[in-house]
């Protein structure tokens, strides 16, 4: 049973490093698209899509920095 | 083979660089991280061609870069075993991010300035704001990362 929950757990880590962050770009994406649906222009939202990723990028950093700094 | 001294390799690592054992280990890991970039081609063959009814040639055109980056590394893996691995990963990070964020704003409708040519300008924010961060990381922690 240790086997197959290392198994899933390794393919899991194959596409999802840190998964607060996989959330919060998946909820950002959403966000997104539900402002496309809203009638944002697409071009503006793909801007957002961008300084959006940065953003996460910096909170990503800044709290595994945070973390090994402990 | 005895494997190449490296400065400021710790004698740990140089042990077991000769241990067969590492050699499997390392072949699962590259195993992984082909499988990972393997199911992403299909997705991309998928997402290209199915739609469209191309399947057949997006395929090809699959098959013909996996013949062609094999060559690639055949013939540079000797220099980019030079690269250090963390600089390698942090450049094509950013390279996968940049495809991420167009791909998304091209399934959102939006068309991007100069089309195909945004990308680099993409890579080239991400690439800004990704040593930015890291800068002030660094400045914050006192560390001396990648």
């Amino acid at each position: 049973m240790s086997l197959m929950r290392t198994i899933v757990s390794e393919f899991f880590g194959m596409f999802v490093d840190d998964w607060r962050f996989a959330l919060a770009l998946a909820v950002l994406i959403v966000v997104v698209t539900a402002a496309v649906l809203l009638g944002l222009p697409a071009l503006p939202a793909a801007a957002l899509l961008l300084a959006g990723c940065i953003g996460l990028l910096a909170w990503s950093v800044i709290r595994a920095a945070r973390r090994d700094g402990r | 083979m005895k494997p190449r001294r490296s400065p400021g390799r710790p004698a740990q690592l140089e042990g077991q660089a000769s241990d067969r054992r590492a050699d499997i280990i390392a072949g699962f890991v590259a195993f992984k991280a082909v499988l990972l970039e393997g199911v992403e081609v299909v997705f991309i063959v998928i997402a290209v061609g199915a739609t469209r009814g191309l399947t057949l040639v997006a395929s090809a055109g699959a098959l013909a870069a996996v013949v062609v980056v094999g060559i690639v590394g055949a013939l540079l893996h000797k220099p980019l075993s030079r690269v250090p691995e963390n600089t390698l990963k942090f450049i094509v990070g950013l390279m996968l991010a940049a495809f991420g964020v167009f791909w998304t704003g091209e399934g959102l409708g939006a068309e991007w300035p100069g089309a195909d040519l945004a990308l680099f300008a993409i890579f080239a924010a991400l690439a800004l704001a990704s040593w930015l961060i890291l800068s002030a990381a660094r400045r914050s922690t006192g560390s001396d990362a990648a």
